[in-house]
């Protein structure tokens, strides 16, 4: 038998990570999975999260590991004020200083891991990101192209003036 | 004639890029043909470059659906982002302009637009929504109210709003609250909206100002109104109603759950006196009883100012609440006798009293309200409202009774500018004896009277005699010699076993208080418990006190032997500052 306060996860690369089961509760997913399985040896297969981002993820539960106890209850004003309350501390904003593709691959395996705190420091991360910025420097941001036509940014301009005004 | 006889009249004519084989149909052409197969030519190429830019957009499309942002987060996660936003009207506008996926993805997501539209009135409202109007608000309220659809709006606003959502019927319904302050003049467009049955409606909170309306009769409101009263299934949701008096019992419903009736604001009033008028009231007091009579889910209700002047009751009427847990009226001290008089409540309700500059005890019917019957312990605090002189007779005061049964609180009493009198019995103490010395399950109280509030000896002997079944008496006070010589005297017939006194020049009366729970104990004090607690400034507070207030607090500590000496009569003991060292 091994150490029943850990388990291990295997990420959709085979890559085997040994980890507290206090930590990955913060998934909601897992700490499930847990308490469907009970005490047991067997490997937990996360087949939509690969090697790097099952690590990143892994090192946000570990930095928030304290996190969870304080968040447990019921969130009495809604998802609307937790979105709008979600703090993003300097550590936080280190842990995505990463290419987006990685950074867009957390969010999604924090999404589908049922992480909230992560998917919601992650969309707040990159919605900072956004914030300030014209179209185009938004275009540039995530090297997206206008593939509005003329006519169409004209139509847009004027449905919108309302709020151009001001 | 031919305008280009041969290839190399078109040669030396300019210099072309166009192919050969694209010139020489222009070979032996009339001008008028050359221009006509130059022009069929032009259209074409045109098509095709636009074809091509087509191509071109729709390839930047497939670029952008490729792009990892897009790929990698699946669009509701897109849209969470978007939430995440700091709310700028331009700022939410901008990420429409991005891309087509962005705009389509927003377009078709009532929630951002509730979530603009909830965001975009806030700032309206705080903005002086008038001022927007000519920036294109219309078109921003309107496109996002439709975009939300189906969703629940939560509307805040004023007359505009309310002008512009009447425009459109078929968002109307969609109603979950509405938040709004218009002149009285526009109750016809508010009730214009009503009228329309609202399935998701739950709160109502409408304020009417008489200010804006120049002065617009009752009457005249209450013909606006007319006579229309909902249907139960009207506003089926409907569990918060706060409004003026006016508009009950129109909007009394049976399902409401919480009901707050207020009158007219004092700074929206066009009262020229200090007291605001009465033209958003409550009509009369037969009005307020049938509202509440259709009211009989009702767990909270507030009348807040908002009664008709010396409203009378007459035989028979009377309204039972069996739901109600709390009840709170503020008014005159007559209409509030005749409310409670008028309106049954369950024995647990807390009730809560107007701060009337009159004695409390006329507020209240005979026989006592059930709550009263329940209380087990009462507090009541005065305090001055301004710092007395020494000479002054009669002090202008505020007091707050507090009743509790169990720990939990029930009931509120609140006399505003009322006089304490150094000679003769007070308002305060009065109501005090009056009102709860009957009630028999009354068994603690608690009295704080705030600095320079003089209590005598008289004070003090009549609140001991009035209050027979006392156990427990905590006194705060500036002097509690008083209190004591009472004590020591035995003018006191309660069976009073704990006593807590805090003073503010504790060490005048240590000597005393030694003396007499030695006196009385042996007479007719069994006390078990007490507390001598003395007032200690702190470190900041006797740097900017005055030195006839230092004078005032120069407290120490009672000595061991003065301690010994309460322990030796006294089960348990409890001084505060700590017991000083033997000297």
């Amino acid at each position: 038998m091994g150490d029943s306060n850990r388990l291990t996860l295997v990420a959709s690369d085979g890559g085997k990570f040994v980890v507290d089961k206090e930590v990955v509760q913060m998934s909601v997913l897992l700490k499930n999975m847990i308490e469907d399985l009970g005490e047991t040896d067997e490997s937990i297969p996360i087949p939509n999260v690969t090697s790097p981002v099952l690590t990143k993820v892994i090192e946000f539960c570990e930095n928030h590991r304290t996190d969870a106890a304080r968040t447990d209850g019921p969130n009495v004003d809604g998802d609307d004020a937790r979105m709008r309350t979600a703090v993003v501390s300097d550590w936080d904003r280190q842990f995505f200083d990463v290419d987006q593709d990685l950074m867009f691959e957390i969010i999604v395996a924090a999404n589908y891991l049922d992480i909230k705190s992560l998917v919601d420091v992650g969309c707040k991360v990159v919605a900072d990101m956004i914030k300030g910025k014209s179209p185009q420097e938004i275009r540039d941001l995530f090297d997206i192209v206008n593939d509005f036509s003329p006519e169409e940014e004209a139509a847009l301009r004027k449905e919108n003036e309302w709020a151009n005004d001001r | 004639m031919a305008l280009f006889a041969t290839m190399d009249d078109i040669r030396s004519s300019t210099s072309f890029l166009l192919p050969e084989r694209d010139l020489a149909v222009f070979v032996g052409l009339k001008a008028g043909d050359v221009r006509a197969t130059s022009h069929a030519k032009i259209e074409a190429h045109t098509a095709r470059i636009k074809t091509v830019q087509r191509h071109i957009l729709e390839l930047h499309s497939i670029h952008n659906a490729a792009l990892p942002l897009h790929v990698e987060l699946p669009p509701e996660l897109v849209l969470e982002i978007f939430r995440h936003l700091p709310f700028a009207y331009r700022g939410h506008i901008r990420v429409m302009h991005v891309c087509r996926l962005w705009r389509s993805l927003i377009q078709r997501t009532p929630e951002f637009w509730a979530d603009f539209l909830s965001h975009s009135l806030e700032q309206s409202t705080r903005r002086r929504y008038e001022g927007l109007i000519r920036n294109g608000s219309e078109q921003m309220f309107l496109t996002s109210l439709s975009r939300s659809s189906p969703l629940g709006v939560n509307l805040t606003g004023g007359e505009w709003h309310l002008e512009t959502i009447r425009t459109v019927p078929h968002h109307v319904c969609r109603l979950s609250s509405l938040t709004v302050t218009i002149g009285a003049y526009s109750v016809d467009t508010l009730f214009s909206i009503l009228r329309i049955k609202i399935p998701l409606l739950e709160k109502l909170l409408l304020r009417l100002t008489c200010k804006a309306s120049n002065g617009l009769m009752r009457t005249e409101i209450l013909d606006k109104i007319g006579s229309w009263v909902p249907r139960a299934d009207h506003f089926p949701r409907l569990h918060t109603v706060d409004v003026n008096g006016v508009l009950f019992p129109t909007l009394a419903v049976p399902t409401l759950k919480h009901l707050k009736l207020v009158g007219c604001a004092p700074a929206q009033c066009t009262s020229l006196t200090s007291r605001p008028c009465s033209r958003t009231n409550v009509p009369s007091l037969e009005a307020l009883v049938s509202g509440l009579q259709r009211c009989q889910a009702l767990l909270t209700c507030e009348l807040n100012a908002c009664l008709p002047s010396r409203i009378v009751t007459s035989h028979g009427m009377g309204v039972h609440l069996p739901q109600l847990q709390e009840f709170a009226v503020c008014t005159d001290s007559p209409s509030t006798r005749v409310i409670l008089e008028t309106i049954t409540f369950p024995p647990h309700v807390y009730l809560s009293t107007s701060r009337c500059p009159t004695a409390q005890d006329s507020l209240l019917p005979t026989p006592p309200l059930p709550t009263l019957l329940s209380l087990h312990t009462l507090s009541l605090h005065v305090r001055s409202l301004w710092s007395p002189s020494q000479e002054q007779q009669e002090i202008q005061c505020n007091g707050t009774y507090k009743g509790f049964t169990d720990g939990q609180r029930r009931l509120v009493m609140g006399p505003d500018r009322i006089q304490w009198v150094k000679i003769g019995r007070s308002e305060v103490l009065n109501t005090l004896v009056v009102t709860f010395s009957p009630l028999e399950r009354l068994t603690a109280l608690e009295l704080d009277f705030g600095f320079r509030i003089p209590v005598g000896e008289a004070d003090w002997k009549l609140v001991l005699s009035s209050f027979v079944r006392l156990t427990s008496l905590t006194a705060r006070s500036d002097s509690c010699r008083n209190l004591l010589r009472v004590l020591r005297r035995g003018q006191f017939r309660c069976p009073l076993d704990t006593l807590s006194i805090s003073c503010l020049k504790g060490r005048r009366v240590q000597e005393l208080l030694v003396r007499t729970i030695q006196d009385a104990s042996l007479k007719h004090l069994r006390l078990r418990r007490l507390e001598f607690r003395q007032t200690v400034l702190t470190r900041e507070r006797w740097r900017t006190c005055t030195r006839c207030e230092r004078e005032d607090v120069d407290n120490v500590p009672l000595s061991a032997m003065q301690l010994a000496q309460l322990k030796a009569v006294i089960a348990e003991v409890i001084t505060f500052p700590e017991v000083r060292d033997a000297e």
